[in-house]
């Protein structure tokens, strides 16, 4: 594709945005990274709609979900996501403090492809964020792109 | 030459020859041969002397012959008609010599013997018909009489046996008569075959004795009615002996009354039918009355004409008394029977009601099946009243066996309620608890207790006849009565039913009082749960509230924290900008976050283990020890530790959670003997039947058995934290688990010695 691998990062708190955006950059994973605050607006970017609407085409390569997100939670997020034909194939990796069973279960039960914890340490929390990003944003192939149709 | 027969015709003198051939014509019996001799024959003439001799001698000769003749002819007829007599005797007639050699044996002794005349004579009396046992007796006799011309047995009549040709014996009628035949000794003998005449003889006999022996009085008279035949069972019966009363008048002795109006009939009867039987009484000699049953036939001659009477009497007074005594025993009987059917009756309705008084849980129902047996077994009717706690009289149960009776019951208790304070009946006993028995009910209580004239019709047609009233009672308190009547079935209560009945009631009353005192307890048991399950309710809510909390905090918590740790990060990433004790503070802060971190996620695993669900199970102690020392490998590697492992025994409990607390314990170990060159940790356990205690030593740094408490406390430890690294909560967590599995932790320590920790498992 034309597109340039793109990541989405659904990410409410300014300080994990910071720290994940670094952490990508440190690792050279070059790709354009998508920021967005909550829930509703990762649904209006997937969506092409409202601030998106003019967005280019194409499917990110990988989501990076947060859970606690204000509006709409992670798990909302990607449970619409698989309920979309034209979503419903886009890689997404939940990227979450909570370690809690329950919440690897709704998750895995959505159809997560990867859950991820986010380290307390931050050296770890950048090895962690290198590594999904060398995966999901430069070595895997994500699915093609799903035919767009105006909404 | 052959004599001539007229000699007076010849007139020449006789010569010798013609002397000659008349003795030799004489000489061969001719009678008449005679010397031919002449009319005037010369006297001188020697011949004719002698021929005139002669035919003298001649002549008497021939009329000594001629007699001769006569005499045995006359003997020869003799002999025969004498023979006749014999062969057509009726009697045998044997003959035998003086050595019982068998010389005569006439046609009756081959009809009666069977021998046949050829066959028998010659053969000796006793081989022959003579029975062996008389034999040598024949022969003694025999020889006697030749000696001693004695005969005891000879010429009479005698009676003994003999034995035909095919061997049986036979009675027979004997007459040996001795006699003599030419000079020898004969015996003769006149044999009767006397085998009908013994047979008869032997039944006259026995009838005789019949007669004589049976009880039964057998009185003959004539027609006038003298008596003929008294036999022995009369004199026993009349007290008359056979000599007194024979050839006396009937009625001179015995007074007959007759039964009923029977001697009308008896003389008809025995004129028209020669038959009478009835019973009548008649008196002894001393003058008591006896019963006697009467056969009275005519006695006939064998031409039928009427001889006299027989009577036949039996005494009936054994009898009658038998009879009188087998009534009366049949009657006791029956009372007896009916006695044990109604003992039988209670005792399957005792067996039956205490069945239904077990059940506590339907008390009531019981209460009423109980009183459902009852009738008709125990009485005609039977109700049930219960107390209330209150105080209050219901009643659970009536029962009759005629709907309508109850019917009439309910209505006239409706009309007629009952007096609660009445000195007597249901309320008295509810009160009292005293028993009330009424065997009788006589009209006059119906009377005294009716209210109007139609409550007495009404008490009266429920024909209330014998009643009993039993409380329930037990543990000094009364619940309730069963009310028992008898009404048409004529039975009468007794105090044995009352005693009976007071068992049952005894019981019923501990039913009641266990169905009450469960239904309190089932009351407050209600309420307990009730409260549990609000407390539960509480406690659902707040372990809500607490993992919500921990989810809060693992949330919310790290979230702060990564931030620091990761700030601090970008931070040292600029070493450049930064001097050594920026450094130094910036790895401070560092640290300090990260077990900040390791503190969080103890404080959660540790919250986690009172709410996690625990599975119980059996587990291989041995297998689990042996698993986590493995897990301890990277700690573990390149240091020199003795593991002394007992061998463990299988545990009851949650094996994740036993797990941590095992590995915890193990990772202590290793983690304090640290110091050591040489570590030596010991694995054992013991047990006794209630549970098992697992130990693990350590020779490591110990602890000051001072602060011994304070080791399972929750973040609390007793070494530096930069001397052994860790939060404190290990301890905690292990003691929580144990707990959780209702067992206990300890542990001993000595400064520098090392340690042993303990935790016990309920088996």
């Amino acid at each position: 594709m034309a597109d340039l691998k793109r990541i989405l990062l659904a990410e409410d708190d300014p300080r994990d945005i910071e720290l994940t955006l670094t952490a990508l950059e440190e690792n050279n994973i070059a790709n354009e990274v998508v920021v967005v605050r909550d829930g509703a607006e990762a649904l209006d970017f997937l969506h092409r709609r409202g601030a998106y609407s003019a967005r280019p085409q194409g499917n990110p390569a990988v989501v990076l979900l947060d859970l606690k997100m204000p509006k709409v939670d992670g798990h909302q997020v990607l449970r619409e996501i698989r309920e979309d034909p034209d979503l419903n194939t886009t890689p997404v990796v939940m990227l979450t403090s909570s370690r809690e069973e329950s919440d690897l279960v709704e998750s895995y039960q959505l159809g997560v492809n990867a859950y991820v914890v986010k380290p307390v340490d931050f050296s770890e929390f950048m090895v962690a964020v290198k590594e999904i990003g060398l995966f999901w944003a430069v070595l895997n192939e994500p699915p093609p792109g799903a035919i767009r149709r105006k909404p | 030459m052959a004599a001539k027969k007229s000699a007076h015709r010849i007139k020449r003198v006789p010569t010798l020859d013609d002397i000659f051939a008349a003795m030799a014509a004489a000489s061969v019996g001719d009678t008449t041969a005679r010397v031919a001799v002449p009319d005037d024959p010369p006297l001188d003439d020697t011949a004719t002397k002698f021929a005139i001799a002669l035919n003298l001698l001649l002549n008497d000769l021939a009329l000594q012959s001629s007699e001769r003749e006569q005499t045995l002819q006359a003997l020869r007829t003799s002999e025969e008609r004498l023979q006749q007599i014999i062969d057509t005797a009726l009697d045998a007639v044997i003959t035998i010599d003086d050595q019982s050699r068998i010389i005569g044996w006439n046609n009756q002794a081959e009809i009666i013997f069977g021998w046949q005349r050829e066959q028998i004579m010659g053969q000796y009396l006793y081989e022959t018909i003579i029975p062996p046992q008389y034999r040598r007796a024949h022969r003694a006799g025999v020889k006697r009489f030749l000696r001693t011309g004695e005969g005891p047995v000879l010429n009479r009549r005698i009676e003994l046996t003999a034995l035909r040709c095919n061997g049986d014996e036979f009675p027979i009628e004997l007459a040996i008569t001795p006699a003599r035949s030419n000079e020898r000794l004969i015996f003769n003998a006149f044999v009767l075959d006397i085998t009908a005449r013994k047979r008869a003889e032997e039944q006259i006999h026995f009838q005789a004795n019949l007669v004589a022996n049976v009880s039964e009085a057998i009185i003959a008279t004539d027609l006038q009615f003298i008596i003929q035949s008294w036999n022995p069972g009369a004199e026993a019966i009349y007290g008359w002996t056979a000599a007194e009363v024979i050839g006396q008048p009937l009625t001179k002795f015995l007074q007959i009354e007759f039964v009923d109006n029977t001697h009308e009939k008896s003389v008809p009867s025995i004129q028209e039918r020669a038959y009478w039987n009835g019973e009548v009484v008649q008196s002894r000699r001393d003058g008591t009355k006896i019963p006697i049953l009467s056969t009275v036939t005519a006695l006939k001659d064998r031409e039928g004409k009427p001889l006299g009477f027989v009577a036949v009497n039996r005494d009936m007074t054994e009898h009658k008394q038998a009879e009188k005594e087998l009534a009366e025993a049949l009657e006791r009987e029956k009372l007896a029977r009916a006695e044990a059917e109604a003992a039988k009756e209670q005792i399957s309705f005792l067996a039956e009601a205490s069945g239904l008084l077990t059940e506590t849980f339907d008390y009531l129902g019981r209460l009423k099946q109980v009183a459902e047996i009852a009738v008709p077994r125990l009485g005609d009717w039977c109700a049930i009243d219960v107390l209330d706690a209150d105080g209050s009289a219901h009643r659970v149960a009536v029962v009759h066996s005629d709907p309508a009776k109850i019917e009439l019951a309910y209505d006239m208790a409706r009309r007629y309620p009952t007096d609660l304070n009445a000195p007597r009946g249901l309320y008295h006993v509810l009160r009292t608890g005293e028993s009330e028995l009424y065997p009788e009910i006589p009209d006059s209580i119906l009377v005294a207790s009716a209210k109007d004239a139609e409550h007495l019709s009404l008490m009266r047609s429920l024909g209330l006849k014998s009643a009993m009233i039993v409380p329930f009672h037990a543990r000094g308190q009364n619940f309730g009565a069963i009310t028992l009547v008898a009404a048409d079935s004529g039975r009468r209560y007794t105090n044995r039913d009352l005693e009976l009945i007071q068992d049952l009631a005894r019981r019923a009353a501990l039913l009641i009082d266990n169905a009450r005192l469960y239904q309190e307890a089932q009351g407050l048991n209600a309420e307990l749960e009730q409260r549990v399950r609000e407390r539960t309710a509480l406690l659902e809510a707040a372990n809500k509230e607490l993992e919500a909390f921990s989810y809060s905090v693992s949330h919310d918590l790290r979230s702060p924290l990564r931030h620091i740790s990761g700030y601090v990060q970008l931070l040292q990433m600029r070493k450049s900008d930064l001097d050594a004790k920026s450094l130094h503070y910036l790895d401070t802060i560092a640290d300090a976050a990260r077990r900040m971190g390791a503190l969080i996620d103890d404080l959660l695993a540790f919250s986690r283990i009172g709410s996690a669900e625990m599975h119980r199970t059996t587990i291989r102690l041995g297998e689990l020890v042996h698993s986590s020392i493995a897990e301890l490998q990277p700690e573990t590697k390149g240091r020199k530790i003795e593991w002394v492992i007992a061998p463990l025994p299988d545990i009851q409990g949650d094996p994740s959670l036993l797990r941590l607390v095992v590995s915890n314990l193990l990772s202590n170990a290793v983690k304090y003997t640290r110091p050591r060159r040489e570590a030596t940790i010991e694995i054992g356990s013991t047990a006794d039947t209630r549970e098992s205690v697992i130990f693990i030593r350590d020779n490591g740094v110990g602890f000051d058995m001072r602060y011994v408490d304070k080791l399972f406390g929750v973040f609390q430890r007793l070494h530096r934290a930069e001397d052994f690294e860790g939060t404190g909560i290990g301890l905690a967590n292990a003691r929580r688990i144990i707990q959780r599995h209702g067992g206990r932790t300890w542990a001993e320590g000595e400064l520098d010695r090392g340690a042993t920790f303990y935790f016990s498992i309920p088996k």
